[in-house]
């Protein structure tokens, strides 16, 4: 890789990273122009306005929670932004040279990490949701690598 | 004398010392100057079996080749083979050799501390004594190169292990407290069925051994290999499916891996960890031994080996799931990861039968993902079952995930480092286990492509790869479950069942080397060209193919032939960089302000009570139960009880699942034994008319043989 396409691979994950809320917003903002009522919607920056305000609120955690609790968001921060670096949006190059096993599997991770953070709590309520959560999308992984052989094969 | 048989008499002598010390001497002393043994001979094995492995050269060397004969020759009338010991170092019996006896190191350093705890006060002497003696069998049995030896030195290793099974019965036994009688009746079935398992594999494993000898005309493992183009194909399927099933038995593929999780968590949880972690898979160091180098590959052996090792993954993935305590659960899940080595076995066996020039590259690749995950499983494994030791140790031995929960807070260490296992083992990617599976989906992957040509064969290897990533996520689900019950929410048991648990974490000692296990996790991720580059002379070895060693297996290289795809490739090191930077930023915007701590979560408006509230092992796994159900008691009619008297009735509701291929071989057990006793009644009737008789048919058959063969002998 030459020095200067590692440059804009970094900017490119940095670039997705920071864009990603200004795509919500951006969704956010059709969806409600394309309703029937031509509702106005909301401004594309407010994704941005809302992350500035929860992060600057206190957090509230739970007595029962332990420190796994309190490192998971940082955590789903860390595997979805390593996703930005890895998937090619705009140069063909990636900062890691990754393939799809490498991308599901992240994936999975997240949801390996959040299902945990729902049963940490001891909640009733927390945990069933959470199982429910990870079972079906794990699911999903062996339709998704059947796919994968599928395309290597020329039929 | 020369510097291998040296090294080879020396760690005899260090085992097999570490071994009677504390059978003769009683004191506390012998026990730990045996676990010191252990540790110097493990260590001194490592180094020599790790000095060949890093030479990164095909070797090939006899140690020594004793022969004695039993006769003189011809004084029969016949020729017997001699009775002989031969052992011999290559660099697979390095690798497994360097496996063994690295991971007994740190067993050994481990219990020095585990063993302090109460429940081994009575056996700790009799532990330190078979587990020397265990070491030192499995690592015979990697080393001997014939096939005599060969089985001396696994029935030494199965009576090692047997006695070491004996520990959870004989606990009982001394026991002061009564137990409960279900688990009493688990104790001591463990030990009578891990000898009639080894037994009835020894059995199957003993007759392909005679057929290939006679086909040789000689035991040692050269002469067998130099002759396997002698031998006939059907002879030699048959040797192939007895030994398929004797080396099945031992490590546990599906139709028998229901002897694992009865026996091994009898043994005590130290040894617990090297028996699982490695001593299991002496049995799939065999199967590489019989299937590549004693015989030549067929071309539905492969498929057939594949299809096993992936129902196997499956299935015990799915019993782990539905088990309800964390040693159960772990062996279950042991035998998945086995699956998954002989997956790879599988994949290599069907390329070595194709025969073509360009083979010996896939072959090479499928080994190399199967021994990388030998190498990765006994890493995380291990670190599990010493987490797991630890815990037992720190709880009085309560692993039911209905009794633990919370152990996050209470021992940190033993927490950060279970979930780094829990991580790997699910494949995910910045720790080890994800290079390997990664590696034998590619394998999968290639195989799919080389043979697109033949549907029926393509449809086997996808229909596998499809199966294996259900386990792989399966694996995944497992642990949640097993990380979530353990250490995450609040405990399960009341205040006064934990009384006798540890107010700290477990000690330096075994802290210290479950860190470095962890950290083991994370750089066999990081530098996995490394690790391939040691791997590859071991499949040259193997398949006698010295190019294979020369020709590097680089991550651009395992790319589809049509350059349509980009290469995929594997930079865990990078990622590890990126995600070093992302988690300072996401630190630095979330750690500011310290967080508020509200007493509960919200439980419906109601008091909170952490016994009967939290999800349990049964509602975790109720998903996947379905028609394996058993409920051990009838369902709790709901008669409309006052709430909290209601909850509190069905609180320790357990639900079990049938083990069908256990009840299969009872059953065959069972019909076997009347049978043959009724038979043998039936002839040994204590009738001397009878008894003339078969006397005079066996001398008749004797004359008959003679007139036949009589040329031959």
């Amino acid at each position: 890789m030459m020095r200067d396409e590692m440059w804009l691979t970094i900017l490119q994950g940095i670039g997705l990273v920071v864009l990603a809320p200004g795509m919500m917003g951006l969704l956010h903002y059709f969806k409600a122009q394309l309703q029937r009522r031509r509702r106005r919607g909301t401004n594309v920056g407010q994704p941005y306005r809302d992350l500035g305000k929860l992060l600057r609120k206190t957090a509230v955690i739970p007595a029962t929670a332990s420190w796994w609790f309190v490192v998971t968001p940082m955590l789903l921060f860390v595997i979805y932004g390593l996703l930005a670096f890895t998937i090619p949006i705009i140069w063909e190059q990636t900062l890691i040279p990754a393939d799809l096993i490498m991308v599901i599997y992240l994936l999975g991770l997240a949801r390996f990490v959040l299902a945990l953070a729902g049963l940490d709590t001891g909640a009733p309520f927390a945990g069933l949701a959470r199982r429910v959560a990870l079972f079906f999308p794990l699911r999903g992984l062996s339709w998704v690598l059947f796919g994968r052989a599928s395309c290597t094969v020329k039929w | 004398m020369n510097f291998h048989l040296l090294n080879v008499l020396v760690i005899t002598a260090v085992f097999l010392t570490g071994c009677l010390l504390p059978i003769l001497y009683k004191k506390d002393a012998a026990t730990q100057l045996s676990l010191g043994l252990a540790l110097v001979g493990s260590i001194l094995g490592a180094w020599w079996t790790g000095s060949v492995l890093v030479s990164k050269q095909p070797i090939s060397t006899t140690i020594i080749s004793l022969q004695a004969e039993w006769f003189a020759a011809g004084s029969l009338g016949i020729e017997l083979p001699p009775l002989s010991w031969a052992l011999q170092l290559d660099n697979l019996s390095a690798f497994y050799g360097f496996l063994i006896t690295a991971f007994a190191a740190v067993v050994a350093v481990y219990s020095f501390g585990a063993l302090q705890a109460a429940h081994y006060q009575q056996q700790r002497g009799r532990i330190a004594a078979a587990f020397n003696l265990f070491v030192w069998s499995t690592l015979m049995v990697v080393l001997v190169s014939d096939l005599f030896s060969l089985i001396v030195a696994l029935e030494i290793m199965t009576l090692a292990f047997g006695f070491l099974t004996l520990y959870k019965h004989t606990l009982y036994q001394d026991s002061t407290k009564p137990v409960a009688e279900q688990q009493a009746h688990l104790a001591s079935l463990a030990p009578k069925t891990y000898m009639i398992i080894s037994h009835v594999s020894t059995a199957f494993l003993i007759v392909p051994l005679l057929l290939l000898a006679i086909n040789a005309g000689g035991v040692s493992f050269d002469l067998i290999a130099a002759h396997k183009a002698a031998l006939s194909l059907p002879v030699a399927s048959v040797v192939f499916l007895l030994a398929l099933v004797g080396a099945g038995i031992r490590t546990g593929l599906t139709p028998f891996h229901f002897w694992v999780p009865i026996v091994h968590p009898a043994s005590p949880t130290t040894t617990h960890a090297f028996s699982l972690g490695i001593g299991i898979k002496v049995a799939v160091y065999l199967m590489v031994r019989f299937f590549f180098q004693f015989l030549q590959p067929q071309p539905w052996w492969g498929y057939l080996l594949l299809l096993v090792a992936v129902i196997t993954a499956l299935v015990n993935v799915w019993f782990a799931i539905v088990s309800h305590d964390l040693k159960t659960a772990l062996a279950y899940h042991s035998i998945e990861n086995v699956g998954i080595i002989v997956a790879g076995l599988g994949v290599a066996l069907i390329f070595a039968a194709r025969r073509q020039e360009n083979m010996a590259f896939f072959v090479s690749l499928a080994l190399v993902a199967s021994f990388y995950h030998t190498l990765n499983h006994a890493v995380f494994k291990g670190l599990l079952y010493l987490a797991t030791g630890a815990i037992d140790n720190l709880t009085g031995q309560v692993v039911r995930f209905d009794k633990l929960g919370g152990l996050m807070k209470l021992y940190p260490w033993t927490a950060a480092v279970f979930i780094v296992g829990a991580i790997s083992i699910s494949g995910f990617p910045p720790f080890n286990g994800f290079v390997s599976e990664w590696l034998t989906v590619q394998a999968l992957l290639k195989g799919g492509y080389l043979l697109r040509a033949e549907p029926f064969k393509l449809i086997i290897l996808l229909a596998a790869l499809v199966e294996l990533a259900a386990a792989f996520a399966l694996t995944a689900f497992c642990f949640y479950k097993m990380v979530g019950l353990t250490f995450m929410g609040h405990s399960r048991s009341s205040a006064a069942e934990r009384i006798g648990w540890s107010p700290r974490d477990v000690s330096w000692v075994m802290r210290s080397m479950m860190v470095l296990m962890a950290l083991l996790c994370l750089l066999l991720a990081v530098f996995p060209e490394q690790v391939v580059s040691v791997l590859q002379p071991v499949t040259a070895v193997i398949l006698n193919n010295p190019q294979t060693a020369t020709t590097p297996i680089s991550w651009k290289a395992i790319s589809f032939p049509t350059s349509a795809d980009p290469a995929p490739s594997l930079e865990i090191g990078l990622i590890f960089i990126v995600a070093v930077g992302l988690g300072g930023m996401a630190a630095f915007l979330r750690m500011r302000k310290p967080a508020r701590r509200v007493p509960t979560a919200w439980s419906c408006g109601t008091a909170y009570d952490s016994e009967t509230m939290q999800p349990t092992s049964s509602t975790l796994s109720f998903l996947l139960r379905g028609w394996m159900r058993r409920p051990q008691r009838p369902i709790p009619t709901p008669d409309y009880l006052p709430a909290q008297e209601h909850v509190s009735e069905s609180k320790t509701y357990p639900q079990s699942v049938v083990e069908p291929f256990r009840l299969a071989s009872n059953r065959l057990i069972d019909w076997t034994v009347t049978h043959s006793t009724r038979l043998g009644n039936r002839l040994q009737n204590k009738d001397i008319r009878h008894y003339l008789w078969y006397i005079f048919i066996v001398n008749i058959v004797v004359l008959l043989l003679f007139l036949l063969f009589g040329d031959i002998v």
